[in-house]
C-alpha cells in the first residue's frame, strides 16, 4: 500500500487497534461457559455439523474439496471493529473453534486472517492449528472474497475455501459445548449521534430502537440510522420496528452535517474510481451505461466481479451514486436471467 | 416534539468529502507559481491577460449555461481553470479582443455545445488556443510578440532558433536559465521548475494521474533522443526539448485534462506515450514550431480508443460463508 498511498491513492483505513468501550445490555448476563476441554473431539464430525446446522450454521453442504478455511479476525467495514474485538475478548474459544473446524470440515489448511495489532496474539494462539496471514487493515481487505483471494499463496491446493469470522466461530464452538443458541450479538455503535463510539452486546431480536434508547441517543438531531457498516449497511426507516439480527454489525446515527448527498450529475472522468476499485473495473464507464439502462454492455465490463465495497461512490469528487448505479444494472440482470 | 422523518438512502453512509470545486482550485493553486515567474517577467502585461482570461472564461461559461438552460456551475473552478491555462499559453502582448474570442471559443466549441464539464472530447483551453493560433498567428507567434519586452534575458523563442539554425543556435540558452525561466514563450510555459513543482503537488495531492505527465515525457525523450543520435548537429538533445516551449506545461496540466484523456491506467500510458512522440515528430518535421499543442489534441480524439484498451478485471473466487 505505500507506493499506492504515495501516488496520491490514499488507503482507506479501517479502524484496528482501538479497543472501544465494552458493555454487556443483555438483562441477566448468564455464567461463563463451563470450558470443555474440547471434549467435542469424541463426537462424530458428521453428527456434530447436523447439530450445529440446527443451530443456523451454514455446514450442511460442506464441500467435498474444501481445502481452506479462513478463519478472519479482520473486520468488513470502517465503522465496525467487532471481530478483532472478538479476538481478543476470547482467544481461548477461538483457539478451541480452530481444532472444533479442523474436526468437522478437515480442511487441508485452516487460516487465520487478522490485522497487524493482533500478530502477536494470533501468533501464540494459532500455533500448529493453524497458518496466521496479517492482513493491511485497509478497506475493503476484510471482504471474504478479498481475504481469499489475499491467502491464495499460502494455501496448498486449489479446491473451494470456507469463510468464518471470529464472532461466528465463537457462536459456534458454545453452541457445541454448551447446546446453546447463539442468541447475542456484538454491535459497534458510530456517527456522532451517539454520545460515545463503544461496542454493545446486544440480543438477537432487539429493536433498534432499543439500542438507540439505552445510549440515550437524542433522536431530534438524529437524521439517519443505519443498520451495518457506514460503506456497507443499509439505512433504516423505523428503528422501532427493524430488529438487530445475526449480521447487524453495527449502528450508526447520523446527524444532519455527516448526511451524505448524491447527485444526478455527469462524470468528469477524473479516474478516482477506477484507482481504488479493488476489482480493477472500469467503474466510470460500467456506471454510465448502468444509467442509460445499457445492462448488457456492464456485463461487458464485468459488472459480475463487483464486490459492492462502495468505495467508488466514498471518493467520487462529483458525487455520483456510482454503487447505487451498478446495484441496479446487476439486479436488472439478474431478473433477466431469472424471466429466462 | 415530533421527531423529522429519518433520511433513507443508499449505502455507503459515508464519504471522501472529495469535489469538484477543491480539485479545481488547487490545480489552480499549482499553476500559481508558473503564472506568478510570468508576471514577474512581463509585469502588469502579463496580469492583465491572466485576469482578463479568468474573467472571460467565467463570464462566458454563465452566458453558456443560461443559454443552454443548464445549471450555472461557475463556483466549480472549472473554468477559472481553463482561463487561466489558456492565459499561460499566450504571450503577454496578446491584444484583449483574441482573449476574448479565444476564452468563448474554448467555452463554447471546446466546452459547452458537448454538454459542458465532463462531456468535451478534446481539451477546451486547446479549442481555444487552436482557433487563435489559425485565425491570427501573429499575435501569438512568440518571435514577434516579445519584441518590445525586456525581461533580462534573449527574447528568442528557443524552440523557433531551433528550427531555424538546428541544434548549433541554441547553445545561447542555458539550461539553468531554461529551468529558472529565463526563456520566450507564452507567459506561463517559461519555467520548468515551477511547472513541475505545481505538478507534483497535484500528483501528490491525488488530484492528477502521475502516468500521463511520466509517459509523456518518457515519449518526448525517447523519440528526441532518437534524432539526436541520428545527427547532433541538427537535433536537439531529449533535455532542450523537455524544457522549451509547452512541454512541460502539456505534460502536467493540458495532457491530463480528465474528460479528455482516458480513465484506465494502460490507457492512460499510451495517451501520454503517444502524445509525447506526436510532439516530438511534429517539432521536428512539421512547419509548427511547438507540436505540443497539436500533439495533445490529437491523442484527445484516440481517447476513446485508448479506454478499450484492456485491464483484466479481477476475478475473485467463490468462498463458502459458514
Amino acid at each position: 500500500m505505500g507506493i499506492r498511498s504515495f501516488f496520491g491513492i490514499v488507503p482507506f483505513r479501517v479502524r484496528h487497534g482501538q479497543e472501544l468501550p465494552y458493555l454487556d445490555m443483555r438483562d441477566a448476563v448468564p455464567e461463563s461457559p463451563v470450558k470443555l476441554t474440547a471434549g467435542f473431539l469424541q463426537e462424530k464430525p458428521t453428527e456434530l455439523r447436523e447439530k450445529l446446522q440446527t443451530f443456523g450454521f451454514g455446514l450442511g453442504a460442506v464441500p467435498s474439496d474444501a481445502d481452506t478455511v479462513i478463519v478472519s479476525a479482520c473486520d468488513t467495514d470502517p465503522a465496525v471493529t467487532i471481530q478483532q474485538h472478538v479476538f481478543s475478548l476470547y482467544p481461548d474459544t477461538v483457539a478451541r473453534g480452530l481444532s472444533l473446524l479442523q474436526h468437522i470440515i478437515q480442511p487441508k489448511k485452516i487460516v487465520l486472517a487478522i490485522f497487524p495489532c493482533q500478530r502477536k496474539r494470533a501468533v501464540s494462539l494459532a500455533a500448529d492449528l493453524a497458518e496466521v496471514a496479517v492482513i493491511a487493515p485497509v478497506y475493503p481487505n476484510g471482504f471474504p472474497q478479498m481475504l481469499a483471494s489475499m491467502v491464495k499463496r499460502l494455501r496448498s491446493g486449489v479446491g473451494t475455501s470456507m469463510y468464518v469470522n471470529a464472532e461466528r466461530l465463537v457462536a459456534m464452538t458454545n453452541a457445541v459445548e454448551t447446546g446453546a443458541a447463539p442468541t447475542t450479538k456484538l454491535v459497534s455503535l458510530s456517527g456522532s449521534g451517539f454520545p460515545q463510539r463503544k461496542n454493545v452486546c446486544v440480543r438477537v431480536g432487539q429493536s433498534v430502537q432499543s439500542v438507540l434508547d439505552s445510549q440515550s441517543v437524542d433522536m431530534a438531531v438524529v437524521r439517519k440510522v443505519v443498520c451495518g457498516g457506514l460503506l456497507t449497511g443499509s439505512a433504516i426507516y423505523q428503528p422501532a420496528a427493524i430488529q438487530v439480527t445475526s449480521q447487524t454489525d453495527g449502528i450508526a446515527a447520523q446527524t444532519e452535517k455527516e448526511l451524505v448527498r448524491y447527485e444526478s450529475v455527469p462524470c468528469f472522468n477524473c479516474g478516482k474510481c477506477t484507482a481504488v476499485c479493488p476489482a480493477r473495473l472500469k467503474v466510470n464507464h460500467l456506471a454510465r451505461y448502468a444509467e442509460y439502462s445499457r445492462f448488457d454492455t456492464c456485463r461487458e465490463y464485468a459488472i459480475d466481479s463487483c464486490i459492492g465495497c462502495g468505495l467508488c461512490s466514498y471518493v467520487c469528487p462529483a458525487h455520483r451514486p456510482l454503487l447505487q448505479l451498478i446495484s441496479f444494472a446487476s439486479d436488472e440482470l439478474k431478473k433477466g436471467e431469472a424471466a429466462v | 416534539m415530533r421527531q423529522a422523518p429519518l433520511v433513507v438512502s443508499f449505502r455507503p453512509h459515508s464519504h471522501s468529502k472529495a469535489d469538484v470545486t477543491t480539485m479545481y482550485l488547487n490545480t489552480i493553486l499549482a499553476l500559481m507559481p508558473a503564472a506568478a515567474i510570468g508576471v514577474s517577467h512581463y509585469g502588469l502585461h502579463a496580469l492583465r491577460v491572466i485576469l482578463l482570461s479568468m474573467g472571460s472564461a467565467m463570464v462566458f461559461e454563465i452566458i453558456l449555461q443560461r443559454l443552454f438552460r443548464r445549471e450555472i456551475t461557475v463556483h466549480d473552478g472549472s473554468a477559472a481553470f481553463a482561463g487561466l491555462l489558456f492565459a499561460l499559453l499566450l504571450p503577454p502582448s496578446t491584444p484583449f479582443w483574441v482573449i476574448l474570442v479565444g476564452a468563448f471559443m474554448s467555452m463554447l466549441v471546446g466546452k459547452h455545445v458537448f454538454g459542458g464539464l465532463g462531456c468535451n472530447p478534446i481539451n477546451s483551453v486547446l479549442v481555444g488556443w487552436t482557433v487563435v493560433f489559425l485565425s491570427w498567428p501573429q499575435y501569438v507567434n512568440f518571435d514577434f510578440s516579445l519584441l518590445n519586452y525586456d525581461p533580462g534575458f534573449s527574447t528568442l523563442y528557443p524552440l523557433s532558433v531551433l528550427k531555424k539554425e538546428g541544434a548549433a543556435g541554441i547553445g545561447q540558452f542555458a539550461i539553468k536559465d531554461l529551468l529558472l525561466g529565463n526563456q520566450a514563450g507564452g507567459i506561463g510555459a517559461a519555467s520548468a521548475l515551477c511547472i513541475v513543482a505545481g505538478g507534483t503537488y497535484l500528483v501528490l495531492r491525488g488530484f492528477a494521474s502521475w502516468i500521463v505527465p511520466a509517459s509523456f515525457l518518457i515519449g518526448i525523450a525517447l523519440c528526441s533522443q532518437l534524432f539526436h543520435s541520428v545527427d547532433p548537429a541538427r537535433y536537439a538533445g531529449p533535455l532542450f526539448h523537455i524544457l522549451a516551449g509547452n512541454a512541460l506545461l502539456g505534460a502536467f496540466f493540458l495532457a491530463p485534462d480528465y474528460a479528455s484523456s482516458p480513465g484506465n491506467p494502460p490507457g492512460r500510458f499510451f495517451y501520454g506515450l503517444g502524445a509525447g512522440v506526436f510532439a516530438m515528430l511534429l517539432r521536428v518535421w512539421s512547419s509548427n514550431i511547438d507540436g505540443v499543442i497539436f500533439a495533445i489534441m490529437i491523442m484527445n480524439i484516440a481517447a476513446p480508443l485508448l479506454e478499450m484498451v484492456l485491464s483484466k478485471p479481477r476475478q475473485f473466487e467463490k468462498v463458502q460463508q459458514i
